[in-house]
């Protein structure tokens, strides 16, 4: 029991000094900051508004008016819908297929990496063989092809962004399975008599967990703006739902005589994708051993 | 290196095989008529069973993928569905435009980049080095079409400096080039950056200035050096980054390249057309990979010895030995 007690108290030590780290980079809790607020304000978005009477019913006479109108902040678009909260409930979308995207990425590409890094050998050869065909396409182009094929909607985007992003995490757990699958710990849980799943998961995952973290950030940006990107061209969700790239993408018909139109949604777009990319960056650099003071 | 080169080139062939089934297979498999996407809904079912039966859509999947393939072996891609020519001619028109867009990228990426790069880490906390972090931070958030249409706004429609119309004149290459390069410049600088930030703080920089060589000799010739293969990595990486980023920016500067093609295919389900498209791409990426690999050999001697083959090597081995 008493070794227990201590395992305890060592692991909590280390999350604290991540976390102590982190927190030392302003700019990273800048971005927590940011990331945080645009979660409250699209999860609580229901108790403030009501979409149903400020967006969808149409007001002729309320058509186009500039950002810093009374009652609307961010002006109003060419049906007269407020900007703020079409922005707001776009952040839902953009939140969702971040998270979603890596969770996707991330729960796939352990187990095709696990595997072939684990098992090595023919499996190792096939799987990543695979993976290299699907890496040969530039993400973008494959997640055109995917929605094509299955057609727009938020589902879909999420698979197409999802499986383009499945090689990148397959190669990084793969290289570090390889590299830990016969290191002493390892052997000595073998020896134990724990199955290949146990050793996976319990002793060899974690120690690569450092660098899922920190890849699966960078994926929230990195989908959120393919997302946004395939809306933009029309393949992705399509308008009259509140997503920021297919909001740019109406409001450049306008955008001569009402630039907000555009310049809104592409803030948005920007400073969530800044957010995340500040959160990585801060853990990469709170989860480098080698910055340890 | 000439057997290197060409083992790479061989080895080119089943990815690009491994592409056009893969893409194949996903375009072929999921619901969606081409027929009925290009002609309408309402169109007359006796002449829509005649397409059908011209562009083989009848046959079996697989059987149809062989076709395919014994055409893409002579040289013959198809005939697209959606405009009736063949989509080789279709890419070779469009190839041009496309490749000036993604290799200026490139190119001023790691023109800029890697300069502000070194610049920013051999003068680490300066001014400069916090407007670089700042600006590379920016650019990897901006979205390349927000970036475009902005451009577009205050340079061709407020000012009209530039034209709208992007891939018509020279001119109408620059906003295009800048915008695609925004976010490679910042991955570019970054990278080196860190890159040059690592070999600094190396033993032999401190031995080198210790025994006094200039300055400028230890950057260039100590740090540079020796930080360099990662910045040709992520410029290798960048480019099929860039080829994705080429579908977006055509279609904000309305240039009808290889991007546009695609979009306007994907849109009907343009088996031979999207199959093409890709398959030319990833040629063009693979092509790539391989320059930057030859590349590594020429800043790397410690990587030459990859090139040579074992014979080479024992007889050399033999040679100086006696």
């Amino acid at each position: 029991m008493a070794s227990n007690g201590t395992e305890n108290v060592k692991r909590r030590s280390q999350l604290a000094s991540v976390v102590r780290r982190f927190m030392k980079n302003r700019l990273s809790v800048l971005g927590l900051v940011i990331l945080l607020f645009l979660m409250i304000t699209s999860l609580s978005a229901d108790l403030f508004f009501d979409y149903n009477t400020q967006c969808i019913a149409l007001n002729a006479q309320e058509t186009f008016k500039l950002p810093g109108t009374p009652g609307h902040i961010f002006g109003t678009d060419q049906y007269g819908r407020d900007m703020f909260i079409r922005i707001i409930y776009g952040g839902r979308i953009s939140l969702v297929v971040g998270f979603v995207t890596a969770g996707f990425a991330l729960f796939f590409g352990t187990l095709i990496g696990a595997t072939a890094g684990y098992f090595g050998g023919r499996i190792d050869n096939v799987l990543m063989r695979i993976m290299d065909v699907f890496l040969a396409i530039p993400s973008m182009l494959l997640a055109i092809c995917i929605v094509a094929a299955l057609g727009g909607g938020l589902g879909n985007l999420l698979l197409a962004n999802g499986i383009s992003q499945v090689p990148r995490y397959a190669r990084i757990v793969r290289s570090s399975v390889m590299g830990l699958k016969n290191a002493e710990f390892v052997e000595a849980s073998r020896c134990y008599g724990a199955d290949h799943t146990h050793i996976i998961f319990r002793h060899i995952i974690p120690n690569a967990m450092g660098s899922l973290i920190v890849q699966a950030t960078l994926t929230m940006a990195s989908s959120i703006l393919s997302v946004a990107s395939l809306s933009f061209l029309g393949l992705g969700i399509t308008p009259p739902t509140p997503e920021w790239g297919s909001m740019l993408s109406t409001g450049k018909e306008f955008m001569r005589q009402y630039p907000h139109l555009i310049t809104i949604p592409g803030l948005a777009i920007a400073t969530s994708v800044l957010s995340f990319n500040l959160i990585g960056d801060g853990l990469r650099d709170a989860l480098d051993p080698r910055l340890k003071n | 290196m000439t057997r290197y080169i060409l083992k790479r080139l061989v080895l080119m062939i089943p990815i690009v095989l491994g592409i056009s089934f893969i893409i194949f297979t996903i375009i072929s498999v999921t619901p969606g008529d081409p027929v009925q996407l290009i002609m309408g809904a309402d169109a007359d079912p006796v002449l829509m069973e005649a397409k059908r039966e011209e562009w083989g859509l009848n046959d079996n999947f697989l059987v149809r993928y062989a076709k395919y393939i014994g055409g893409v072996v002579t040289g013959d891609l198809g005939t697209s569905y959606r405009t009736g020519n063949s989509v080789a001619g279709e890419i070779a028109q469009r190839l041009p435009k496309t490749m000036v867009i993604a290799l200026g990228g490139i190119g001023l990426s790691v023109l800029v980049g890697v300069p502000l790069g070194l610049i920013s880490a051999v003068k680490q906390y300066s001014f400069i080095d916090y407007f670089a972090r700042v600006l590379a931070m920016l650019l990897t958030a901006i979205p390349a079409f927000w970036l475009g249409l902005m451009s577009l706004l205050y340079f061709c429609l407020k000012h009209r400096w530039l034209p709208a119309t992007g891939g018509e004149s020279a001119a109408g290459f620059i906003l295009p080039v800048l915008v695609l390069a925004a976010s490679a410049t910042a991955t570019q600088t970054r990278t080196t950056r860190s890159s040059v930030l690592e070999a600094i703080r190396q033993d032999y920089v401190k031995m080198a200035r210790a025994k006094g060589v200039k300055e400028s000799r230890v950057i260039f010739k100590h740090v540079l050096r020796n930080s360099i293969l990662p910045v040709i990595t992520i410029a290798g990486m960048n480019i099929g980054v860039q080829m994705g980023g080429t579908v977006v920016i055509e279609n904000v500067f309305a240039i009808s390249g290889m991007g546009n093609f695609l979009v306007n295919s994907v849109r009907v389900k343009d088996a031979p057309a999207i199959v093409g498209t890709l398959m030319v791409v990833a040629t063009f990426i693979a092509l790539m990979n391989l320059v930057v690999d030859l590349i590594y050999a020429v800043v790397d001697p410690r990587l030459k010895s990859q090139f040579t083959t074992t014979k080479k090597r024992i007889k050399r081995h033999a040679q100086t030995n006696t």
